[in-house]
């Protein structure tokens, strides 16, 4: 058997390998080697101008198929920066939300593209699933009657409802809802603390009368400029939790068996201690 | 159920079909090898002909230039085409500054410095030599394209894109295109039939030999380069990075 | 191991292809087949001027050197090129039916094509 016929015997065996894969990246993959021992076969044939042309053009065909295959490999996270959980640090993104995602990502081998909105807007982008997870200190209210999927939750929380003694004002809702939002927002009630740091800058003004915020949020607030208010809390026990656009059936999924496998590996509680304490 | 049913039907008759073809084309193929006079006589005319050592560049581009340029036509519709429908169907997503992450590898970085120089001296090589050594306009361009894209890959899609100055690019390309068809329409200006050869043939072996051959190659070169990275950047603006 | 050439291993994967076109049901995948079908056909013509003994037809003008049929060689050349602009075009087709249907499932596009268009007729009712 000479080297051409072993190379020729070679071809089936790769091609078959390549189109069999579950994942088109893999086959795309395969079908680049497959291209490789082609144009080893060429040069044996005593063809050599077509194996520089297929080396050449097996090289950027692979280009043209990994550029439009990883376009559909993106996972869209939409929020408004949260303390501790969800917040830009410098020209990057951290806090406890972003490591469960990261890791989400990775495993699903998915490139992850982060956008910050208002939290008005979260809603409105899930619901046309232009992103596919709605992040940033989400807790499930009773009032939430949108369509989206809700994830397992992976912290608890509380609710914190702050009530000015001195002032007649706005009412501001940070409680991390999408849903509620979305009901003030038809009430007529544009809000104009749509950032948390624009609510910070409204207690430090005591433009505020009254607010619900979440237990993160309440932690980094400003606890100086709340001495005028009073603090009530909660009683109820809430998680916190990703809400995923109703299209996404499989990330939903998948999502919440990630969740579940990271709380019994314990790596969920190593990561809660490095942001929370 | 049903659905999932008449699918299964479907490829177990798909297979057998394709057996089917297996069988009868394999054992219709009885003959292989050398047989004499199939290509006899490019081989023994073909440099006098063309004064082109080369002679898979010979009748590429001088017996059968014809159907050559056609396929560079078919070529060109096909960057036409990738890049009308790729404008069509532009991102709905807004995109922020702060929502793209670069991932910027220096390995890769470095890597792609120095090896894109080299790829590209060998993609010239091809270019010029494609008359005298395996090679030529197509699969030089080519190799030209890939280097683009080696350097996108290495210093960024966007950063590099905006090297090319778009309306130059398109220029070119057109010049390309058209000066390949007119070439060949020149001939009988020269006396001879169109698509033929109206350039001295010079000495075989040397640099500056074959006719035509060598500036057909060079003009074919920079179509495809040009070509192959327009495709190649439309997919990468497409999906906003490398 | 005379019938181990390149034309049956071109036959071979030419059937390979065309099973990948017909099972498969991922439309990039498909493209893939498409490829490998035009692949199988160019090895075959190659395979057909192979000459054991032969050399590349690059003429050096020692004596008693047999060269390889040049002709289907440079008849190939033209169909890679033709090959990579056509499957480079019907990418971008695929990519505008993902961006519409968001996915590569030929059979769940299908679907969909088939709801939207009883969809329609409801309408026009």
């Amino acid at each position: 058997m000479t080297t051409l016929q072993g190379l020729l015997l070679l071809l089936p065996i790769i091609a078959i390998f390549a189109l069999t894969r579950r994942r088109p990246l893999g086959a795309i993959l395969g079908m680049g080697v497959f291209s490789l021992l082609l144009a080893g076969v060429y040069l044996l044939s005593h063809a050599p101008d077509v194996a520089l042309v297929e080396v050449a053009v097996g090289a950027a065909f692979l280009a043209f198929y990994i550029l439009a295959v990883r376009k559909k490999g993106k996972l869209m996270v939409i929020g408004d920066e949260t303390p501790y959980l969800f917040y830009r640090k410098g020209e990057d993104v951290a806090g406890l939300e972003y490591e469960i995602l990261r890791g989400f990502a990775d495993k699903l081998g998915l490139d992850l593209e982060i956008l910050f909105v208002p939290r008005q807007q979260v809603h409105k982008w899930l619901i046309s699933e232009d992103a596919d997870i709605g992040a940033g200190g989400v807790i499930p209210t009773t009032s939430e009657k949108s369509n989206l999927l809700i994830s397992d939750g992976y912290l608890k929380t509380r609710l914190f409802h702050i009530s000015s003694r001195s002032v007649d004002g706005r009412v501001a809702g940070i409680s991390g809802s999408h849903a509620l939002e979305e009901i003030e927002n038809k009430n007529g009630m544009a809000d104009p603390y749509a950032y948390f740091s624009d609510l910070c800058a409204g207690i430090d003004h005591g433009e505020i009368a009254n607010c619900s915020v979440d237990l993160v949020r309440f932690i980094a607030l400003d606890h100086q400029a709340l001495t005028n208010y009073d603090i009530k809390r909660d009683s109820e026990d809430l998680c916190y939790v990703f809400t995923v656009s109703p299209g996404e059936k499989e990330i939903y999924e998948e999502l919440n068996t990630y969740i579940k496998r990271l709380r019994s590996s314990g790596e969920l509680d190593t990561i809660i201690a490095r942001y929370l304490g | 159920m049903i659905v999932r049913k008449r699918l299964t039907v479907q490829n177990t008759i798909a297979v057998i079909v394709a057996l089917i073809f297996l069988v009868v084309v394999l054992f219709s193929f009885s003959f292989i090898g050398r047989r004499p006079g199939a290509g006899e006589q490019f081989i023994r005319q073909g440099v006098e002909d063309t004064g082109a050592v080369n002679i898979v560049a010979a009748i590429y581009l001088n017996y059968r230039l014809f159907d050559t340029i056609f396929e560079i036509l078919v070529f060109a519709l096909a960057v036409i085409g990738v890049r009308f429908h790729l404008h069509a169907i532009k991102d709905k997503r807004p995109r922020l500054k702060e929502a793209l992450f670069i991932s910027e590898s220096h390995i890769v970085r470095v890597a792609g410095d120095l090896l894109a120089p080299v790829v590209a001296l060998i993609g010239l090589f091809l270019i010029v030599t494609g008359h005298l050594a395996p090679g030529g306009g197509f699969s030089g361009g080519a190799l030209l394209g890939t280097v683009i894209l080696l350097l996108a890959v290495a210093r960024g899609g966007e950063r590099v894109g905006r090297r090319l100055n778009e309306d130059v690019v398109d220029r070119l390309e057109q010049i390309f295109l058209v000066s390949i068809i007119a070439l060949s329409a020149l001939s009988p200006l020269f006396g001879r039939p169109f698509f033929a050869n109206f350039f001295p043939l010079g000495e075989p072996g040397r640099l500056l030999s074959g006719g035509w051959i060598l500036l057909y190659n060079l003009l074919i070169g920079g179509k495809v380069f040009i070509g192959i990275w327009v495709m190649m950047y439309c997919f990468i603006r497409h999906r906003g990075d490398v | 191991m005379e019938w181990l050439n390149g034309v049956t291993i071109g036959v071979v994967l030419f059937v390979i292809g065309l099973l990948a076109l017909m099972l498969r049901r991922d439309l990039i995948v498909k493209l893939l087949g498409l490829g490998l079908i035009n692949t199988s056909v160019i090895l075959c013509l190659i395979s057909l001027g192979y000459y054991t003994r032969g050399v590349a037809p690059i003429i050096t003008g020692k004596p008693g050197q047999i060269y390889i049929d040049p002709l289907p060689q440079a008849l190939v050349l033209s169909a890679i090129v033709i090959n990579l602009a056509i499957l480079a075009l019907s990418l971008v087709f695929v990519m505008i039916l993902v961006e519409r249907y968001h996915t590569t499932d030929s059979v769940k596009i299908a679907q969909q094509v088939e709801q939207e268009r009883s969809h329609d007729q409801e309408h026009i009712r």
